[in-house]
């Protein structure tokens, strides 16, 4: 009798938890709910002979249900489709057997759903894949398990669990189903390409291509896994892009673009004006028609301006992602340099992922409230203070430094939920910075140092006079040199959709640079180019 | 008076010139191909001076608007639609005798960028210029390379030039509305989600889906020889399909395919919900059908499958631009004039009718993708071979192109089969045939032959380096007992040989004839095809049991 009142208790208190998550769904949210039933059923009855049974189960669902393009070529609409329905329905399935300490998983990207909202729809696409996935899961149990007899272990790589136990997380945020204006976002657009299309013919370049084109969509996520977490939140993205593209006098082929992002179609008025970018662009590619070819290795001090600056520290951000030891690799090798100098003792790195941060009026992009782990960032994270680690981006999967997941297992590893701040502590003037360039370069007995930026430069060190370069160049090492900085400019910028916000130029010491041979086009046309404008 | 006669000479005269005038202005043209010829003529004018001279190029544009739904289980899946313009540039350099695209077997030097939806002329004439200069590059340097190929390896058989001429045709069709697919969005979701409820309501059916594309293309040709064709090719493809899992882990599978131009020529609904359900049912019955082993010995082929293995098994030897391949093994290639088929059947292919005998055909066009007029080609008369399908590579044999050039605008040209007829001089009635072919099992001293009525595709080895072998792959097979039991619904077994012996032993045809509408997805890309066939008996067939290693594990949980 008493084991039966046991029973009861455990099936009561069961029955209490699956109450409660359902409790969290929307009550008419019919994907989430099937989501769930499906998931359920899978974790409770997926076995199959002596098959380890499914201990975890995740889902998210991404889900488009608005998007809205218009685009043009030389300044005149090409092509324009708005869409205001359930466009797309992807499932993202993860599915964990054997238990928290020792499991096989897998995982799967894009199973298509019914755009349709039905329940059995969406279950029966749900339900053999997750069948397939479960046999995967366990193929990839047993070479795990394989892999650790063979392997040498310590008791503390023993102890390691492989993924992390969390409590539930529910976030459940309204869904706003907006009447879009897309007219002024539109408007922009249209007018950029006119006027862009314009000013080239005023200015009399050679260009073959000059493109607008913006991009607006609405997406919902909704996710559910078996330790009861549940998510909802909405999302939109809007990007506008404009190109200039042509061929110069030697063949070289000549690109210009530049990208603006807005979280809200209302942020069209806070873009440069059209006549600010067009004047950009057009500087731009004027300089990179005219510049000299740069085909000379270079080794020496450097100055790396505005989205070059962006580059280095999405380089450094991406080594940054915790990684677990593994059979064949050890793992991410930063991790073992914790509280050591990984970089220049004059730079630091933190994310601020409050909601400060996400109401910070100069961004432009929308942040995921939560991971796909659905775990949710802390406020910031400092990950380098003075050039020494102090913490890394980390997942789920324990590493024996990091055993806790801080929320950022992201699609993007670039694109992170928070602004990151990268700062130096001895700032200059651009000016200064130049001249320090110049100086260190004398001190190395070079003719020419080197600036890389939107447009690549040499200067003479004796003359100072500056020489544009074409050209691409070939970065191979990006932390090494951040560990020799000679100084930061004293002027802080945003990147295009103002979550990365960096000094706008940097002074390393030391860099190897070569150039990349590229060039595809032939010396002379065979045929005029036709007179179109 | 002599002044009012003047006046009206003058007048009449007038009129006759005006006249004149406008029909020469007639010549109606599309804006977009207005702009495109008028750059490649400007590019042609100077290229065809060069040291290495352009002989030739072609324009090919493909402007698509489509519309997707997908269903299963009574939930729609997809419903997207989708507009595009892709062009692609055939460039000739040399000379028609020996060009840059001198056909060894592969596909070359075509060059497909996509165009603006709408007509920005400063877009459309600058990137025509930039991608004619790139592909002039890539042209005179397939001509070297060919020339170089052609010292290196061992003297050509056919030596006939690489492009034939042929005349400069003039065809356009005005464009033709979407509208006038009759396609109505909503009525179709509605029926599409009732349709795949039907196969979803069957739990022996693992899965299954509905699938329907209506596409409105307009295919545009133009050249420097002054060719200039538009026509529109409207396409409804219309798809259901079903798999499910025999107890023992074999996967099976069924299907049915509509392929019209117009929503309105789809059967009635209550007929589609009549053929779903069909096929639901046969599903049910193949999961539970005996499976049986090897065999040889006689084979009733269903009309639409005779279609299939003709299409896939002579057909693709009939081919003119294989026959200059260096890999294949052109087994068609030497026998012109000799007895290839019984001396009863006729294989004729002919894109000029749409329909044959009350039978909707798609392979039909007035055009082929080479700017030349399709024609209806006499391949096989009475068993003996009297023609190839020809494109514009032309064969010793074969000087000009019979309008079999086709294929998608993303690969290139090469000579494709359309409407594929095969006719019978002596056919017999379907109770004939049957008690023929019951014959034909008892000599074999068999107790059951096999008959088959539906097979998914087949594939066939042409090369050279390989057995030229075929392998046909059969959805629906019955069992036919000579001692009077009922036919038998079986499963599990391919049907393999080598196809002029199979030919060779076809000892009857039905009267009754049927069409197999589809794509063919051979060497130039996917294109519409059609297949006439009567029902016909192979004395001989062999078949080969499906592989273990194609078993499937049921799913562990019932289907939601």
């Amino acid at each position: 009798m008493k084991r039966y009142i046991k029973i009861l208790v455990l099936v009561t208190f069961l029955l209490g938890v699956t109450n409660q998550i359902l409790a969290q769904i929307p009550e008419n949210d019919i994907v989430l709910k099937a989501v769930k039933t499906e998931v359920d059923r899978s974790l409770k009855e997926l076995k199959k002979d002596s098959l380890q049974k499914p201990f975890f189960i995740s889902v998210k669902v991404n889900e488009t249900d608005y998007r809205y393009n218009v685009a043009t070529t030389f300044g005149k609409v090409h092509f324009e489709k708005k869409e205001d329905k359930v466009l797309s329905r992807k499932a993202d399935v993860k599915l964990c057997v054997g238990n928290y300490h020792r499991n096989g998983n897998y995982y799967y990207s894009g199973i298509p759903l019914p755009v349709e909202d039905s329940s059995v729809g969406i279950r029966t696409a749900l339900w053999d894949p997750l069948d397939k996935i479960y046999r995967a899961a366990n193929s990839a149990y047993v070479n795990r398990m394989n892999e650790l007899k063979q392997e040498k272990q310590t008791e503390e790589d023993k102890a390691l669990d492989d993924f992390e136990k969390r409590d539930a997380t529910v976030l459940i945020q309204p869904i706003k189903k907006e009447d879009y204006d897309i007219s002024l976002a539109r408007k922009y657009t249209v007018k950029l390409g006119e006027k862009l299309f314009e000013k080239v013919k005023k200015e009399k370049l050679e260009v073959e291509n000059i493109e607008t084109s913006f991009s607006f969509a609405h997406h919902i996520t909704r996710y559910y896994d078996t330790e009861g977490s549940v998510y909802k939140y909405p999302t939109q993205r809007g990007s506008l892009r404009v190109d200039i593209s042509g061929v110069n006098k030697e063949g070289q082929d000549i690109n210009v673009h530049k990208y603006l992002s807005v979280k809200e179609l209302s942020q069209i008025n806070i873009l440069p004006s059209t006549s600010k970018v067009i004047d950009e662009l057009i500087e731009e590619y004027t300089i990179k028609y005219n510049a000299e070819y740069g085909d000379e290795p270079y080794i020496g001090p450097l100055l790396i301006v505005g989205d070059g600056v962006e580059y280095f520290i999405e380089q450094l951000i991406n080594n940054l992602y915790t990684k677990r030891k593994t059979r064949y690799t050890n793992g991410n090798r930063y991790q073992k340099l914790k509280g050591v100098r990984i970089i220049s003792n004059q730079l630091s790195l933190k994310i601020d992922y409050s909601d400060k941060a996400k109401n910070d009026k100069l961004l432009r992009r929308e942040f995921e409230p939560i991971d796909n782990e659905a775990v949710i960032p802390p406020d910031s994270i400092v990950l380098i203070k003075n050039g020494k680690l102090l913490d890394m981006l980390s997942t789920r999967e324990p590493t024996k430094e990091y055993k806790k997941s801080n929320g950022n297992n992201v699609d993007s590893r670039y694109k992170l939920n928070g602004i990151i701040t990268f700062s130096g502590n001895e700032q200059y003037s651009y000016d200064e910075l130049v001249k320090m360039l110049i100086d260190e370069a004398k001190l190395q007995g070079l003719e020419y140092a080197y600036i890389i930026g939107k447009y690549h430069s040499k200067i003479n060190v004796e003359t100072g006079e500056i020489t544009r370069l074409r050209g691409h160049m070939n970065i191979d090492e990006l932390i090494k040199p951040l560990r020799r900085v000679i100084g930061t400019e004293n002027k802080q910028v945003r990147s295009t959709d103002g979550s990365i916000s960096y000094p706008h130029a940097l002074l390393l010491e030391d860099f190897e640079m070569k150039q990349l041979k590229y060039n595809r086009r032939i010396k002379k046309d065979f045929v005029s180019k036709p007179k179109v404008y | 008076m002599k002044t009012t006669k003047s006046i009206l000479w003058l007048f009449l005269l007038f009129s006759v010139l005006s006249v004149s005038s406008l029909t020469a202005k007639r010549v109606e043209k599309d804006n977009l191909d207005k702009i495109l010829q008028k750059e490649l003529m400007r590019n042609f004018e100077v290229m065809k001076n060069l040291d290495v001279p352009v002989y030739y190029i072609s324009l090919r544009v493909l402007e698509e608007e489509s519309y997707y739904i997908g269903s299963s289980y009574g939930t729609i899946d997809d419903s997207s639609d989708n507009k595009f313009r892709r062009i692609a540039i055939s460039m000739r350099v040399g000379d028609r005798n020996f060009d840059n695209m001198h056909y060894t077997g592969n596909l070359r030097n075509n060059t497909v960028y996509s165009l603006p939806n709408t007509n920005v002329e400063e877009d459309i004439r600058l990137s025509l210029w930039r991608q004619l200069q790139q592909t002039y590059l890539r042209a005179v340097d397939a001509l070297e390379e060919n020339k170089t190929e052609i010292k290196t390896a061992v003297e050509e058989e056919d030596k006939s030039p690489d492009f034939s001429v042929e005349k400069a045709n003039h065809y356009y069709e005005k464009p033709l509305p979407f509208s006038e697919l009759h396609f109505d969005k909503e009525r179709m979701l509605q029926e599409m989600k009732e349709y795949s409820k039907i196969l979803g309501d069957n739990r022996d059916i693992v899965n299954s889906g509905i699938g329907i594309s209506v596409s409105n293309k307009r295919n545009h040709f133009m050249d420097t020889d002054g060719a200039y064709i538009v026509q529109n090719s409207p396409y409804i493809f219309f798809m259901i399909q079903g798999t499910t899992i025999a107890p023992d882990g074999m996967f099976l599978e069924d299907y049915k395919t509509y392929v019209v131009r117009d929503i309105n020529e789809l059967p009635p609904h209550a007929e589609i919900v009549k053929d779903v359900t069909k096929l639901s049912k046969t599903l049910s019955a193949l999961k539970r059908a005996s499976k049986i082993d090897v065999y040889n010995g006689p084979v009733l082929l269903g009309a639409n499958v005779s279609g299939v293995f003709f299409h896939e098994f002579l057909g693709h030897r009939l081919e003119g631009t294989r026959m200059k391949s260096g890999h294949d093994a052109k087994t068609l290639k030497k026998k012109i004039n000799e007895l290839v088929l019984p001396d009863r059947l006729t294989v004729t292919l002919d894109p000029t009718i749409n329909r044959y005998k009350g039978l909707k055909l798609s392979g039909d066009y007035e055009y082929d993708d080479e700017g030349v007029k399709g024609q209806k080609v006499v391949t096989i008369e009475n068993g003996v071979l009297k023609n190839f399908l020809m494109n514009r590579v032309e064969l010793n044999e074969f000087s000009h192109s019979n309008g079999h050039g086709r294929g998608n605008i993303q690969i290139g040209t090469e000579a494709r089969q359309s409407n594929l007829i095969v006719e019978s001089s002596h056919p017999v009635s379907m109770e004939k045939l049957n008690q023929i072919f019951k014959e034909e099992i008892k000599k074999k001293g068999l107790e059951f032959g096999y008959r088959i009525d539906k097979v998914s595709g087949g594939l066939t080895m042409t090369s050279a380096a390989s057995a030229n072998a075929f392998y046909l792959k059969p959805l629906v097979v019955y069992r036919v007992y000579v001692d009077g039991r009922p036919d038998e619904l079986v499963r599990g077994v391919n049907i393999v040989g080598t196809p002029m012996t199979a030919f060779s032993q076809i000892i009857a045809e039905s009267k009754e004839q049927s069409v197999f509408n589809g794509m063919c997805g051979a060497l130039s890309g996917w294109v519409p095809v059609s297949a006439v066939a009567p029902n016909m008996l192979i004395k001989e067939l062999e078949f080969q049991k499906v592989g273990d290693d194609k078993r499937t594990d049921f799913p562990i949980l019932e289907r939601p």
